[in-house]
């Protein structure tokens, strides 16, 4: 019991520092891309800052508006806050080194990233302003066409390894190689989905900073803002552990490079580094991204989804599948798995937008067919064991 | 119009109109072409797939060599657990032969069953005093 609680906390602690501290680096980040100093007076080089400005806001007084649902008003950032962190029980530090090594790991992810869209919603709701209404909508809008892009990407990556476990997704890419190389053209994909799931620049229309004054999340102040500062207002807690997630399913997580060169004693302390060695190289990519672009409409923003990055996926999906059943036997591919949602759904599609990819994915099904029926007659004259 | 007799009394286009005039930027050309980064990542994601390959063909090695290496060690595993059991039978009936000396016609290790077939004990011969939760009184 109480080493599980010290396990818990020695995950969640750094967590929590991690996402304090990376206000100030995205400040000092695009400070040096803009030729600015960024925050330099409190403490050294400024490290102090992000301790500041949480005594500031832990210091004002809370606000409530006098016409506001009160429980849900203070509940909302706490469900956000709790959701984001309880992702991380799944994620592993090294091989065999996570708070719970779940068989559903990845759908557990997700589901909890879906949860925090809810908290999104009360919080918008709860404080009866018609503006963070709005702003809540167009944020559930934005994350939920988002998650299908992420979902069918990590999808993919399920088909090709046949597990949820997110160690066994790695233990595959150590025995093979970073899936950054086969499955080269999902990576951008999931990188711009990841920048709209976590309302990044260039996506950022849900909070707009000066003109929406941060959307769903207009009337809140003091703790409560600091709580959805910290985890969503800009995302941090979530850009943490969607990189981390992205590092995990792209670039290996812990593995390390060369690990043959080291001792299995050093690679435990190693194997936690590399991970936070590469999540901090596609933060600073996300912060890259946010000095360099400028904002998209919203019409962009969903036609980039819906017409661009979707059908992509979808048939990188089939051909992804099709290249595993013409390489090998289907006893590795859990294809029962991955169709059994599609079967039982009801599809209500445009038909405008429908053809121009139906066509696609019929070429990319029938030749996944043909293959499949290839599979049929080269196992009649194999023995697979 | 514009050889008309009467003067123009307004400014027109010169007769066959305007030349062509670009309205598009020109951005000069940078980097690999198309095909060139199709081929690029088409190469490199083949070289990728080359290696999820043997990756997939080592999984399942190491399944099949699993599945074989349990095939082998069966019949083995089965032995040590049938001569375990019989030591355990043969402890028990000497137990079971030193509690019930007194009592006159007592056949030790008698089967519950009419018959002489040997039948297995359904449960492990386990002594009290091996057996997990005991407490010494």
């Amino acid at each position: 019991m109480l080493l599980s609680l010290i396990e818990i906390f020695a995950v969640i602690l750094p967590v929590l520092l991690g996402i304090a501290y990376l206000t100030l680096a995205e400040r000092k980040i695009m400070g040096s891309m803009q030729r600015r100093v960024g925050p330099n007076h409190i403490g050294l080089f400024g490290l102090l800052q992000p301790l500041s400005d949480g005594i500031k806001l832990l210091l004002k007084e809370t606000i409530f508006p006098s016409q506001s649902d009160k429980i849900f008003f203070i509940s909302a950032p706490l469900i956000i806050f709790t959701v984001n962190l309880l992702g991380w029980a799944t994620i592993p530090f090294g091989e065999g080194n996570s708070i719970s090594d779940m068989e559903l790991g990845i759908i557990y992810l997700l589901a909890m990233s879906s949860i925090s869209v809810v908290g999104i919603i009360l919080a918008g709701w709860s404080g009866n302003s018609k503006y963070s209404l709005m702003g809540s909508l167009r944020t559930t809008a934005q994350l939920i066409s988002y998650e299908l892009v992420i979902g069918l990407t990590i999808l993919t990556i399920i088909g090709v390894v046949g597990s949820y476990n997110l160690n066994e997704i790695i233990l595959f890419q150590k025995h093979s190689i970073i899936f950054l190389l086969p499955l080269l053209p999902l990576f951008p994909i999931l990188f711009i989905s990841a920048l709209a799931e976590t309302n990044r620049v260039p996506f950022d229309l849900v909070e707009s900073e000066s003109e929406l004054v941060s959307g769903a999340f207009t009337e809140y102040s003091s703790f409560s803002f600091a709580l959805i500062f910290l985890v969503d207002k800009l995302e941090y807690g979530a850009m943490i552990s969607m990189c981390t997630l992205i590092n995990i399913l792209f670039l290996g997580g812990y593995l390390v490079p060369f690990s043959y060169l080291f001792s299995d004693f050093l690679l435990i302390f190693l194997e936690p580094l590399f991970l936070g060695l590469k999540t901090c190289l596609l933060l600073f990519i996300f912060i890259w991204v946010r000095a360099t672009l400028p904002r998209v409409k919203f019409n962009q923003l969903i036609n980039l989804n819906w017409k661009c990055l979707l059908p992509i996926t979808l048939g990188l999906f089939m051909l992804v599948i099709s290249l595993l059943i013409l390489i090998f036997p289907i006893d590795n591919i859990n294809i029962q798995y991955l169709f059994l949602p599609f079967i039982f759904k009801n599809f209500k599609i445009n038909k405008k937008f429908f053809n121009k990819f139906l066509i696609l994915i019929l070429i990319l099904g029938f030749l996944s067919f043909f293959i499949y029926f290839i599979y049929i007659s080269n196992i009649l004259t194999k023995n697979i064991i | 119009m514009s050889n008309g007799t009467t003067q123009a009394s307004q400014d027109m286009p010169p007769s066959g109109g305007f030349k062509p005039f670009r309205y598009e930027r020109r951005l000069p050309k940078r980097g690999p072409s198309g095909v060139g980064m199709f081929a690029i990542c088409g190469s490199i994601m083949a070289y990728g797939w080359y290696r999820v390959y043997l990756g997939l063909d080592e999984r399942r090695e190491l399944e099949r060599e699993k599945i074989w290496s349990r095939i082998y060690l069966t019949p083995m595993l089965i032995a040590e657990a049938d001569r375990d059991e019989y030591r355990r039978r043969c402890a028990a009936v000497d137990r079971e032969r030193e509690i019930m000396k007194d009592i006159p016609g007592w056949i030790p290790g008698e089967g519950v069953y009419h018959g002489k077939r040997y039948a297995p004990d359904t449960i492990a011969n386990v002594p009290l005093h091996q057996q997990p939760g005991f407490k010494k009184e």
